[in-house]
């Protein structure tokens, strides 16, 4: 009898080994995330990226922007804070803002190149958008880095130590994309799916081949200082019809009053959902005393718009300078022009610079057009960007009541001064909004010319480069250009020599 | 629980009076040299009436003449006595010293004699477990055994930690050991939770070769626990335990006590800043905190208190009340124990509960043996949790300047000074508030079943079936209170908070069935062998939920249902499933020559199903000369083994880690907007599995019966063909890429030596030693790459790397930059020294050596025992400190008096470029202030790595046995109190002023260690009574 019961446990478990088959080995798959996508669901995904590149690149509120504006002297923080004294010190090392790069390769390109390489028929709308931000983030990665990945990028496991190309081959390979999609706009096909989940153009693909041409015109004059004979390529852009965009480019997927859903500028120096605590640099982002004191000295009333009065006047930070004068509740917070609720678009290429773009190119005989309209014209989009009231004419009165010969036209003219004139309305309209922008016009003309370098800084030249990340150098130690000691400040990308 | 316990008193009395007899012996059981053996189980044949001898070797029974006692003792043979008229019998036992018959528990519980082992083992009694107390079973293993090293990663109520075997060989892996209970592999966090008193014996498996049976698991050694059975024919038997321990901080951090507050260059004095650069201390009255609305301020004296942060802690309470009943008949046995642990931190408010309960019991009939084991635990916590905005209190405790007077600030929702509006600190939080808002707490429960069935088909056939399932669940709730500050206040404050709550919960189960036939012959007269052949499936299923709210409108409850805003969370399940089936064999000839070989072949769900088959094995041989050689043993030399085994173990790939999944991004849904995109991961389409080899050598060896014992291990683990996150360059699209790469040596020596220098009726010493040495190298990373990142680093300031040539793990941060002569290389305009650009190698993480050493003095009734240990060769990174040098706090950064100085050692370059480099005797730092120190110096984290080298005792423990004649109209056999203390001692490093170097945030993934967070409350010791009656 008993025998016959152990038999039987034998006989039981030899059929639940029986059963081990490849179904009962089937349990590995993700219960959470799903195996595959299409453009319409990635898109969106990549295109929040890019905000968040430029304004909060790793949730822990390194950005282009934020570096850009603390370089060009523009974003300074208060006496009691010491959030941003390795910046402001010039102190630059491999792990400096090395999220930058590595979250714009994996989060923000690849997402869009993707929707690029989707096999699939109809989206050609879609990847003509993906190949416009590619190049967005290529450009800016090239600026920042000089020789970077991108013919070897983006093959994952097959190649996880891609070579690094010439910035220079890149900056053309990239403005030849800009064409291609431009192109596959204007040629495609009538199967062409609409592009329905576009949360930066809403899927205006007019305005995208604008936004593409102005991208153009952007990478264009940053060869100023080159030699590079571009005429065919200015002549072309002005040429082909397109155009420069007419709005500024946003992005702005449905951000919410939630955490993590908030527009991220306002997320990491504005307020946490609800309005009242201050976001993670809440307390601690101020503009430099230059910044405010040139807007003060030249009643530039936009300083009302970016800075919230203490005791009825506008204080600024100077860079690099930690003393209770300068304490918080003592130099004025960011306003509602940069900081109006967390539901905020996230800029990434204003209107105003669009126009100071062509009012530079014009002044420099490279684009047709009067260069002074041009200026006025992007003074006064800045004036109505920043909410200032009755923007336009406010805007002309600034302009037109100073005396300052890099504000006013006129002046600026007669001396020979309009290209400073320029980039110093750009860096008022973008200093805190559009930093990166900032900081490389600030690397190209090295204007504006009165901003000093921080007391206490590392080095008496502003950075120009970031410094190849850490990352880099253990993955792909092979392949990463050596850098000397002084290469985030040797202006080491192809356009600035 | 009470009743509880009366009940079983009840019961022990009863059982007690049915045993009366009807005449009682004395007598004294000695050894072979005429000393009193305590412990001797005397048991009249074929009853369960017996008793054990006490220290002094006497006992008392109760029996019929003509009765034949059996004498057994471990090490001894034993002995039958029949009992004739004399109502004193004594008896002196002879030492068993051919064969040293007692087994050990190895893999799948299969016994073997240690005479069969070909690899190194350490077997720890129970009463080496439990003489210090502990709560856990992690701590009582320190200093015990070679090739161990534990590191208890915190310090709170219930602390975490981590026992690893031989060093680091995982990269991106599991680096812990397998601990296995009563033959069933349990998670790691078993070993925090078990009751030590339950334990019988534990066996530590320290390489691949002795655990090749459990395949990959195995891989880093095996902590195997056999917890406590009743013996067959023993008389019920009741365990009364009870500790009470106290907890004190310990090694505070050392501190600067010059300067109060201020955050200027200028030496400011500023009334309401944390931070200590200010001017120097006076001892004069100063304003501290702001003016109040009413007018008032807080005056205190501007001079230092000392001890003002560490008065912060309270003295923490630990009681255990442990009761476990035991016994068996003819047939049968069970043991039965429930345990109580209650915590006090010594943070304010923190508090621990546990619950263990077990049964084992065993039934025989015929050739049918069953055994079972239930056991459950339970446990609670609730700890301070971290401030959203200004993160853990002990953080903002560390920067509070020296002059306030901490604990003072108590009643942080009453006192006038204390409030949140009216503290002094205008940017941080009053840690009391802090520890009183954000609660932390959980909930955790295992039950855990084990089956085990036994036949015998005949004398050497046997079969078992082992069935072993393990429920896990846990639940936890965090809550945060919101404050408002007075928005009319003028003067700053920190920023206002929201009600907040996460609640989560994770429920796993755990199956394994293990199927085996051992046939065990004697082939010839000269050739024994063993044949095990086996199957084994496992699967393992777990769920969690997690659910938030980032805003609640009330703080009445903290519930998710009364937020405003969107609900947060999750939900993940992960299930893995194996099965295996493996041979073992093992000839022994003439009982002195053992050659083992195994064989197993596993089958997972992890790995791509191309590569899921994978087969692996071992070998080995142990030679006794001792027996071989009648001549060699005697006198002298009593027992000598020597041996050698190879092992190669695979091992399969994490759960669902093969899959490339498409990742909902952060912050989607936005509404309607949804998104998806690509993994950062690439995974390897080829994968297979990894593979480790490890081989061993050394030798066993006693002298004068034991007096001398002595093991060395020499061993060497080569881990290849890793499956690792290798790191992708980000321009790949991807930032990791799962897949084969890399190999890790790890080699090292392993020796036990134990000593008995004095040994007397009334007075013995015994005195342990343990020495293990490691050295790991890494050998070669993925195609090209130098280093790889494990673990986590420290806000981008300083991480573990893999490096290719180095130890591993060794830890990278910014260092100085050194001229040829080392010297540390100034800018000369600034005076202050340079920071590299990259990060340098600032040493290896593991200690190359450790040294335990254990002794124990008796005298008569009186045991004093103590373990210490010592680890060296190993740096540690703990961010205290950084905490500290924020704050203006750290000792150095008064060292100058805050004045510039010229850097000790330092040179400059005479041009840039040039190469040539002068030595700095006047060029001083750019300031010797906040500037200087919060960051030029602050920069260089090398500063902050320092020496991990520790001298701990341990344990300390004195007991004390009531002698039997006092027990003897009793119903107690033995009694014993003692006293208790762990780790009150602690020499360490003298950079080290910070903390306990054994103290690390990585204990997850690979388990690497070495750098610490402010997130950890400082060291502490115990010390405390215990009590333990037996009936």
């Amino acid at each position: 009898m008993k025998n016959i019961k152990t038999n039987l446990l034998l006989l039981l478990m030899l059929v639940s080994l029986a059963s081990c088959s490849d179904e009962f080995l089937d349990v590995n798959d993700s219960s959470t995330n799903p195996p595959s996508s299409t453009p319409e669901l990635t898109l969106p995904a990549a295109q929040k990226y890019s905000a968040d590149m430029m304004y909060n690149a790793n949730n822990a509120n390194n950005s282009f922007n934020l570096l850009g504006g603390i370089y060009a002297g523009v974003i300074s923080d208060s006496g009691d804070r010491v959030w941003y004294q390795t910046e402001q010190s010039y102190i630059i090392n491999n792990d400096t803002y090395q999220s930058l790069w590595n979250n714009t390769y994996t989060l923000a390109l690849y997402s869009y190149h993707y929707v690029e390489t989707y096999q699939g028929p109809g989206y050609d709308y879609y990847k003509a958008i993906a190949k416009i931000m590619k190049a967005y983030h290529f450009a800016a990665l090239v600026d920042m880095y000089g020789d970077i990945i991108y013919s070897e990028a983006f093959q994952r496991g097959e190649n996880t130590q891609p070579a690094y190309d010439d910035d220079e081959a890149i900056y053309n390979a990239v403005y030849e994309q800009l064409n291609v999609a431009i192109d596959m706009i204007s040629n495609a096909g009538a199967g062409t799916r609409a592009v329905t989940t576009d949360v930066i153009l809403g899927g205006d693909m007019n305005a995208w081949q604008k936004f593409a041409n102005t991208l153009k015109l952007r990478m264009l004059l940053r060869q100023v200082n080159t030699g590079e004979d571009l005429t065919a390529q200015y002549n072309e852009i002005m040429n082909n019809g397109i155009g420069f965009i007419e709005n500024t480019v946003s992005v702005n997927p449905g951000y919410l009053d939630e955490t993590g859903k908030q527009n991220p500028f306002y997320a990491v120096h504005g307020f946490a959902p609800g309005g009242t605590t201050p976001g993670p640099n809440g307390g601690a982002t101020r503009g430099s005393d230059t910044y405010i004191d040139f807007m003060n000295d030249n009643n530039d009333p936009r300083v009302a718009r970016l800075f919230l009065p203490r005791g009825g006047e506008y204080i600024g930070v100077p860079q690099n300078v930690y003393d209770n004068a300068y304490n918080s509740n003592l130099v004025s917070d960011l306003g509602p022009g940069i900081l109006n609720s967390s539901s905020q678009d996230a800029q990434i290429m204003l209107l105003s610079e669009a126009l100071f773009l062509q009012a530079e190119a014009a002044q420099r005989n490279l684009i047709t057009g009067n260069p002074g309209d041009f200026y006025k014209a992007g003074i006064a989009a800045s004036f109505t960007e920043l909410g200032v009231p009755n923007a336009v004419a406010a805007a002309a009165d600034y302009e037109s009541n100073s005396i300052n010969p890099i504000i006013n036209w006129e002046s600026a003219d007669g001396v020979g001064n309009e290209i400073e004139a320029i980039i110093t309305q750009k860096w008022i309209a973008g200093g805190f909004i559009s930093g990166f922008e900032v900081w490389m016009d600030r690397v190209r003309t090295n204007f504006p010319s009165f901003v000093p370098i921080p007391v206490g800084a590392a080095s008496s030249v502003f950075p120009s480069n970031l410094l190849y990340p850490t990352a880099e150098l253990a993955s792909n130690s092979a392949n990463v250009p050596a850098q000397g000691a002084n290469a985030a400040f040797d202006r080491h990308t192809f356009w600035m020599q | 629980m009470n009743q509880g316990y009366k009940l079983f008193f009840l019961f022990v009395f009863f059982s007690i009076c049915s045993y009366a007899q009807e005449k009682s012996i004395t007598g004294t059981i000695s050894d072979e040299s005429g000393l009193p053996l305590p412990g001797v189980n005397i048991i009249v044949k074929g009853t369960t009436n017996g008793t054990q001898t006490d220290f002094d070797g006497n006992y008392t029974l109760s029996v019929n003449t003509g009765d034949v006692l059996q004498i057994s003792y471990l090490g001894y043979t034993t002995l039958e006595q029949t009992v004739d008229s004399n109502n004193v019998i004594n008896v002196s036992l002879e030492p068993d010293v051919t064969a040293i018959d007692e087994v050990v528990i190895t893999a799948l519980g299969i016994k073997r004699k240690p005479k069969e082992l070909a690899y190194a083992t350490t077997e720890l009694k129970k009463e080496t477990l439990v003489q210090a107390a502990p709560v856990d079973v992690a701590t009582a293993l320190s200093g015990k055994s070679s090739g161990l090293n534990i590191n208890t990663s915190d310090n709170g109520v219930n602390p975490t930690s981590q026992v690893v075997l031989r060093g680091f060989s995982s990269l991106t892996g599991n680096n812990g050991a397998l601990i296995v209970v009563d033959g069933v592999p349990q998670s790691q966090g078993t070993l925090n939770n078990l009751n030590a008193n339950d334990i019988e014996s534990i066996n530590i498996l320290k390489g691949a070769s002795s655990v090749t049976l459990y395949g990959s698991k195995g891989a880093n050694g095996a902590i195997i626990i056999t917890t406590k059975r009743g013996a067959n024919n023993e008389k019920i038997s009741i365990n009364f335990n009870s500790v009470v321990t106290f907890e004190e901080v310990k090694y505070f951090p050392e501190t600067q006590t010059k300067f109060g507050s201020g955050s200027t260059q200028n030496f400011e004095y500023d009334p309401i800043e944390n931070e200590s650069w200010g001017p120097r201390y006076d001892g004069l009255p100063r304003r501290v905190g702001p003016i109040l609305a009413d007018g008032t301020y807080q005056v205190l004296p501007y001079a230092p208190i000392k001890d003002n942060k560490k008065d912060f802690f309270d003295t923490g309470i630990t009681l255990q009340n442990a009761i476990s009943l035991s016994g068996g008949g003819e047939n049968s046995s069970y043991f039965f124990s429930a345990q109580r642990v209650d915590k006090t931190g010594v943070t304010p408010g923190d508090e621990y509960v546990r619950d263990n309960f077990r049964f084992n019991a065993t039934r025989k009939s015929g050739k049918f043996e069953t055994s079972t084991s239930v056991s459950f635990f339970q446990d609670k916590t609730d700890v301070a949790g971290a401030s959203p905005n200004d993160g853990s209190y002990y953080r903002i405790l560390l920067n509070t300047p020296g002059h306030i007077p901490i604990s003072n600030y108590r009643n942080w929702r009453t006192d006038k000074f204390s409030t949140p509006d009216t503290y002094f600190n205008a940017y941080f939080k009053n840690p009391y508030q802090i520890i009183d808002q954000n609660r932390n707490t959980a909930r955790s429960n295992r039950l855990q079943g084990i089956a085990r069935l036994n036949y015998e088909f005949n004398d050497w056939i046997t079969a078992t079936y082992t069935l072993g399932g393990t429920w896990f669940n846990s639940s936890f709730k965090n809550t945060q209170e919101a404050w408002q500050y007075d928005p009319s206040l003028t003067y700053t404050r920190p920023s206002d908070e929201v009600n907040a709550v996460q609640d989560g919960m994770t429920d796993n189960f755990r199956l394994n069935s293990d199927f085996l036939i051992n046939f065990d012959r004697q082939i010839t007269e000269d050739i024994s062998a063993r044949l095990i052949l086996g199957n084994h499936v496992e699967t393992f299923r777990s769920k969690q939920v997690n659910v938030g709210g980032n805003n609640l409108f009330t703080n009445v409850i903290y519930n998710v249902n009364v937020r405003t805003g969107e609900l947060t969370g999750g939900e993940g399940t992960t299930q893995k499933r194996l099965y295996s089936y493996f041979g073992d064999l093992t000839l022994g000839f003439r009982d002195y020559l053992y050659l083992t070989g195994s064989y197993r072949q596993d089958i997972s769900s992890t790995l791509p199903i191309d590569n899921n088959s994978y087969g692996y094995y071992s070998a080995g041989l142990s030679f006794i000369p001792t027996d071989a050689f009648e001549g060699l043993k005697g006198g002298i030399l009593d027992y000598l083994k020597l041996s050698a085994s190879y092992a190669r173990v695979g091992n399969d790939a994490g759960i669902g880690q093969t899959n490339e999944n498409f990742i909902v991004p952060g912050g989607f849904p936005f509404g309607t907007t949804t998104g998806l995109r690509p993994t950062t991961v690439a995974v390897d389409p080829e994968l297979s599995p990894e593979f480790s080899t490890s081989i061993e050598g050394g030798f066993n060896i006693e002298f004068f019966k034991r007096r001398i014992t002595l093991g060395a291990n020499y061993y060497f683990v080569k881990s290849e063909d890793q499956i690792n996150f290798s790191q992708a360059s980000a321009g790949s699209g991807a930032r990791s890429y799962l897949t084969n790469i890399g190999e890790i040596q790890n080699k090292g020596l392993e020796i036990d030596l134990g000593l008995v220098p004095l040994k007397y009726k009334d007075f013995q010493w015994d005195l342990g030693m343990t020495v293990t040495t490691n050295k790991s190298e890494v050998i070669s990373l993925a195609d090209g790459a130098e280093r790889l990142q494990v673990g986590t680093g420290f806000q981008n300031t300083a991480t573990l790397f893999a490096q290719v040539g180095e130890a591993y793990p060794a830890i990278f941060a910014p260092g100085y930059v050194r001229d040829p002569q080392g010297r540390v290389v100034i800018d000369a305009n600034t005076g202050d020294p340079l920071v590299t650009n990259e990060f340098i190698n600032l040493g290896s993480t593991v200690p190359d050596l450790i040294i335990g050493a254990t002794t124990k003095i008796r005298y008569k009734d009186l045991t004093l025992s103590a373990v210490a240990d010592y680890k060296t060769g190993h740096v540690f990174y703990n961010t205290v400190v950084e905490a500290l040098e924020f704050a203006g706090l750290t000792v150095h950064s008064a060292s100058t008096n805050r004045q510039p100085f010229v850097f000790p050692n330092s040179s400059y370059e005479t041009s840039p470029g040039s190469g040539v480099y002068v030595a700095n005797n006047n060029i001083t730092t750019s300031g010797g202030n906040r500037n200087f120190w919060q960051t030029s110096y602050n920069n260089i984290k090398e500063n902050y790595v320092v020496d991990a080298s520790a001298i701990k005792i341990r344990e300390i423990a004195l007991d004390y046995n009531l002698p039997s004649k006092f027990l003897e109209n009793t119903p107690i056999d033995a009694l014993s109190f003692g006293i208790v203390a762990n780790n009150l001692i602690m020499w360490r490093a003298k950079e080290n002023k910070y903390t306990d170097p054994e103290f690390s945030i990585n204990t997850g993934g690979a388990g690497v260690s070495g750098i610490g967070s402010s997130g950890q409350t400082p060291p502490t010791g115990t010390y405390g009574f215990k009590m333990n009656v037996n009936f």
